[in-house]
């Protein structure tokens, strides 16, 4: 049983989006292009799914809808995302419930390096 | 303009609720389209890849969205699992599950996606073409529901051009169409030229009034002016794809000159990319010159129209038609009394609908049978696999999950399956009408591209194909109680099991597909050796519009004669000749009356064909009496015909009919031969036809074929032939040129098309037939390995074993067949308009494809008979 409570652990792909958002503001685009190149390749968040995620994480009041920089073109009309403060906090408790988990999985079996449990 | 991809995207957007796409759709394209660029220049199975990914992400997001949605009201979102979030719980884990349960399950899921995309793939191709042809309207035109087409009954005959006094007639005078357009398909095949460049292009004689009327604003320049209505001043509007040929897309090309068969014109507009002409079945014009340029354009020819008004918005189609029956135009000389009849269909059904209709219509049910089978396949498929799964779904129920929950489950599986296929089928779709749109004998410019409609119609196919499969097996897996799950015994019911329906069903449908096809290909190798009555090889035809370069009567049989001088003189030629009239392709019918015939003084009516000297000799058609037609019956030479043998038999049965008098309306001649029949139509229900031959120096028509008989390949001698034109006239263009052999084979390709298709998917039956019966024999071995396992402990030799399995596979096959048979013996009916030389009961077919199917079948049920009895007893009862 995975160690499951009150706490559920994020989607991956909202884990992924809160983490490129970490960085900064993003537009779809970024977003998708900053998970494509974090994951090397093996996470690419199409379109739908994409914005259905960040409808559901501005929803959860984790992210929030910025206005993009000015340098943008005016006709470009694209939807920049940051994090929100709880999205922040949630995403730090995130990492430290997976550090846990690796941790405790290395203590059990020192030689894998965090093998699959 | 929107590009495709960006349109369908944006149809498929239209899933979310509508929340969702007021806030994101915009940025949704956005993304989607820098995706798209990034997937453009890849290879088609990238971009396959793309496009499937692409329906699926948006199908099962925006039904996450309304799922999330209905389930979670906005104003409150509430944390805690009320019943509505275990639903939605429930819902997402059945999802992730099945995604889940299907990647595991490879290799079934990849069967199962195949034999859907091909299924629905085929069908959805079908629909395209359907829907391609007979209910899209053209591109651009602004409310097409207000135009209606004008045809004219005269004499009980109803044509669809009017005479151009006709038209401007009832343009003037009618009270109920806003404006009223006309156009011609004349010229036809023009050369086009800038300086150095020369192309051949389509050119339509239009109304000033035409883009106008239609709603259709110019891409760059202007439409037609009204003063350029009786116009002599040459104007030209040019499609976009002759502009950027020609002037490689500069919009600096409005004004500029441009040569249309010698003549100077001026460019005043270009009409949009996506305006493909009115006339679904005509080439796509690419020049349009106003109708008052005919005379200059075309000297001495009178100019029919077809006729489109638009209806004023408070008018309707009956009070129109009303107006018009009270008008009646002024009587010219030559005219009949006539009368209009207004129809609302924008699209003009062309006429070889019917035939082609027929032709869809076979098409149609081939694939229909198909898909069944293809969904009964599925259906097995999941049957097998649900019971393989008995033991997972009891654990599951032992753990609490109720019955609706594993339906659901099971459903949700089938729901993702059929999305995927669905998906699949549309991508076979998008390369089927491409195909399809190449293969069809006709020059449509009718657009293929899958529209929404048909996307819509691939996903409804899937989603009911699955559904209707997913839930009879979902529905019986739930039924049976926890017990008998985790046990695993086997109850043996009294009803026949549905699969054993399932695969009878299967087998005799496709005993009816393989009889379908085997008599359709038998009936193309018929044709092949049919007696068309004329010498199809080494045959050149090459076709000339002498009204377009100016010639009149005496000017173009000059042409002609020094033609049929010149070409017999080039190396490789054996004979030349003129027609007016290719095999199998519309004839002009006369009116004849015979003088001292039994018929006196009735009407006859018969093909005419204006023919050039020796033409029965060039054609290798046999005269039965009488002589064939030289270079002295000319104009000076005393009127002279020559008749088929259907003519002369029916005029004058059992008569010499040479010295005999022919009346038509124009002149008065004699029989100087008789010709054999020919064959003017493939149809196994046509008779043979009346065939009046009269010769071309006799009778002037200005649109001639030259028949070149050679004595090798005639493609080799096209380029001296154009030598030997242009040195007698520089300017003459070669509107077409084809051999007499493309035209026939052409005329056999639907049929062969047909019987091509037919084996395909009869092929594609039987396999999937054999696949069907194989997985259930398998399935049953499966099951039964305990009890077989039993049998041989107790001493059954394995040859009793698979003589079981065998027998059981083999009964089911014989009813199968038996069925097929009774059904296909009996629908035989429908392919017999298809079909000559061949009955529709052909015996040999009849006897052959049972014979094809019971081998097949007996091989799929062999294999896992021979796999029953090599079952080890032991390893058998161990794993009890």
């Amino acid at each position: 049983m995975a160690p499951v409570r009150n706490n559920r652990a994020l989607k991956p792909q909202w884990f992924h989006i809160l983490l490129a958002l970490a960085e900064g503001t993003l537009h779809g685009l970024g977003i998708q292009r900053a998970i494509l190149e974090r994951t090397e390749g093996k996470m690419r968040l199409w379109p739908a799914m994409l914005y259905r995620s960040l409808d559901a994480l501005v929803d959860e009041g984790l992210i929030r809808t910025v206005d993009g920089p000015d340098h943008d073109p005016p006709d470009e009309r694209r939807q920049y995302y940051a994090l929100a403060p709880k999205g922040r906090k949630r995403l730090n408790a995130e990492v430290e419930m997976m550090a846990g988990w690796v941790a405790a999985a290395r203590a059990l079996r020192p030689d894998s390096g965090g093998g699959r449990q | 303009m929107i590009p495709l991809h960006l349109r369908a995207y944006r149809r498929l957007l239209a899933l979310f609720p509508r929340r969702f796409r007021v806030t994101h759709a915009e940025q949704l394209e956005h993304l989607f389209l820098d995706n798209w660029e990034e997937h453009r220049a890849r290879h088609w199975g990238a971009k396959l890849r793309f496009t499937i990914l692409t329906v699926v992400d948006v199908a099962s997001s925006a039904a996450a969205v309304r799922l999330r949605a209905w389930f979670r009201p906005r104003t409150a979102p509430p944390r805690n699992s009320g019943s509505s979030t275990r639903l939605l719980a429930g819902t997402i884990q059945d999802l992730r599950y099945a995604t889940r349960y299907l990647i595991r399950a490879r290799g079934f899921t990849a069967i199962v996606v195949v034999i859907l995309s091909l299924g629905i793939g085929a069908n959805t191709t079908m629909f395209t073409i359907v829907n391609g042809i007979f209910f899209q309207t053209p591109p651009l035109v602004q409310s097409p529901e207000q135009m209606v087409g004008l045809s004219v009954v005269r004499d009980q005959r109803v044509g669809n051009y009017l005479e151009l006094p006709d038209y401007e007639f009832y343009r003037e005078h009618n009270r109920v169409f806003s404006a009223m357009l006309g156009y011609s398909s004349s010229p036809g095949v023009v050369t086009a030229s800038r300086g150095n460049a020369v192309f051949r292009a389509t050119a339509w004689m239009v109304s000033e009034n035409y883009f106008g009327t239609l709603g259709v604003e110019m891409a760059h320049g202007r439409a037609f002016l009204p003063d350029e209505r009786r116009t002599t001043h040459p104007v030209v509007v040019i499609s976009d794809g002759l502009w950027r040929r020609l002037y490689g897309g500069d919009p600096r090309a409005i004004g500029r000159p441009l040569e249309v068969n010698g003549r100077t014109y001026t460019v005043v507009g270009v009409a949009p990319l996506e305006f493909r002409g009115t006339d679904p079945v005509q080439p796509m014009p690419d020049i349009y010159v106003p109708v008052g340029m005919h005379e200059a354009l075309m000297p001495g020819s009178s100019l029919y129209l077809r006729v489109l008004g638009r209806l004023r918005p408070d008018i309707d189609i009956a009070a129109a038609q009303a107006n018009m029956n009270a008008l009646s135009p002024p009587d010219a000389a030559s005219s009949e009394p006539r009368r209009i009849v207004l129809y609302s269909r924008f699209h003009l059904r062309p006429h070889s609908a019917n035939e082609l209709g027929e032709l869809l219509t076979l098409w149609a049910l081939i694939l229909g049978a198909v898909l069944v089978i293809a969904g009964a396949n599925v259906a097995i498929l999941l049957l097998a696999r649900a019971s393989s799964r008995q033991r997972e779904m009891g654990i599951r129920a032992a753990l609490g999950a109720g019955r609706s929950r594993i339906v659901r489950q099971l459903l949700t599986e089938s729901l993702l399956l059929s999305l995927i296929g669905g998906a699949g089928g549309l991508a076979v779709a998008f390369w089927g009408a491409d195909l399809a749109s190449t293969l069809i004998p006709l020059s449509f410019s009718v657009d293929f591209t899958p529209d929404a409609l048909v996307i819509g119609f691939a996903l409804a196919l899937a989603l009911v194909t699955t559904v209707l499969f997913g839930l009879v097996p979902a529905w019986q897996q739930s039924r049976a109680d926890i017990a008998s799950f985790l046990h695993r015994t086997d109850r043996v019911t009294g009803r026949i099991p549905l699969r054993n329906i399932l695969v009878i069903a299967q087998l005799a449908l496709s005993v009816v597909l393989a009889t379908g096809a085997g008599l359709l290909v038998r009936s193309v190798w018929t044709a092949k050796g049919m007696e068309l009555g004329f010498d199809p090889q080494r045959r050149l035809l090459l076709s000339v519009e002498l009204a377009n370069h100016g010639y009149v009567e005496s000017t173009g049989h000059d042409f002609v004669r020094a033609m049929l001088e010149r070409f017999p003189a080039i190396a490789g030629v054996e004979r030349a000749t003129t027609t007016t009239w290719l095999p199998f392709s519309l004839m002009r019918e006369v009116d004849i009356r015979t003088a001292g015939a039994a018929l006196a003084d009735t009407t006859t009516l018969a093909g005419l064909h204006r023919v050039g000297p020796h033409y029965f000799g060039s054609m290798g058609i046999p005269l039965i009496a009488g002589r064939d037609f030289t270079t002295a019956d000319d104009e000076s030479g005393p009127p002279a015909v020559i008749v088929n043998e259907t003519l002369a038999e029916r005029v004058w049965p059992g008569e010499n009919a040479i010295g005999k008098t022919v009346v038509t309306s124009d002149r008065e001649a004699l029989v100087v031969g008789v010709a054999a029949n020919t064959l003017t139509s493939f149809g196994p229900t046509e008779p043979p036809r009346s065939h009046l031959y009269v010769p071309q120096f006799q009778d002037y028509e200005s649109q001639v074929t030259f028949i070149v008989a050679t004595r090798g390949n005639p493609m080799a001698v096209v380029r001296h032939i154009e030598q030997a034109m242009h040195s007698y006239d520089p300017a003459m263009v070669i509107e077409r040129v084809r051999t007499l052999q493309d035209i026939v084979d052409r005329r056999i390709l639907p049929y062969r098309l047909t019987a091509t298709f037919a084996s395909l998917f009869g092929a594609l039956a039987l396999f999937l037939a054999a696949v069907g019966l194989y997985g259930v024999q398998s399935f049953l071995v499966a099951r039964r390995a305990r009890e077989i396992g039993i049998r041989m402990a107790l001493g059954a030799v394995h040859g009793q074993v698979a003589r079981v399995v065998l027998h059981r596979g083999l009964t089911m096959t014989a009813i199968g067949i038996a069925l097929g048979v009774v059904i296909a013996v009996t629908s035989a009916t429908v392919v017999e308009s298809m079909l000559f030389g061949v009955s529709a009961r052909d015996p040999l077919t009849f006897v052959t494809v049972p014979i094809v199917l019971l081998s097949t079948a007996a091989l799929a049920s062999w294999i896992p008979a021979w796999r029953a009895s090599r079952i080890d007893p032991v390893v058998a009862l161990r794993n009890e």
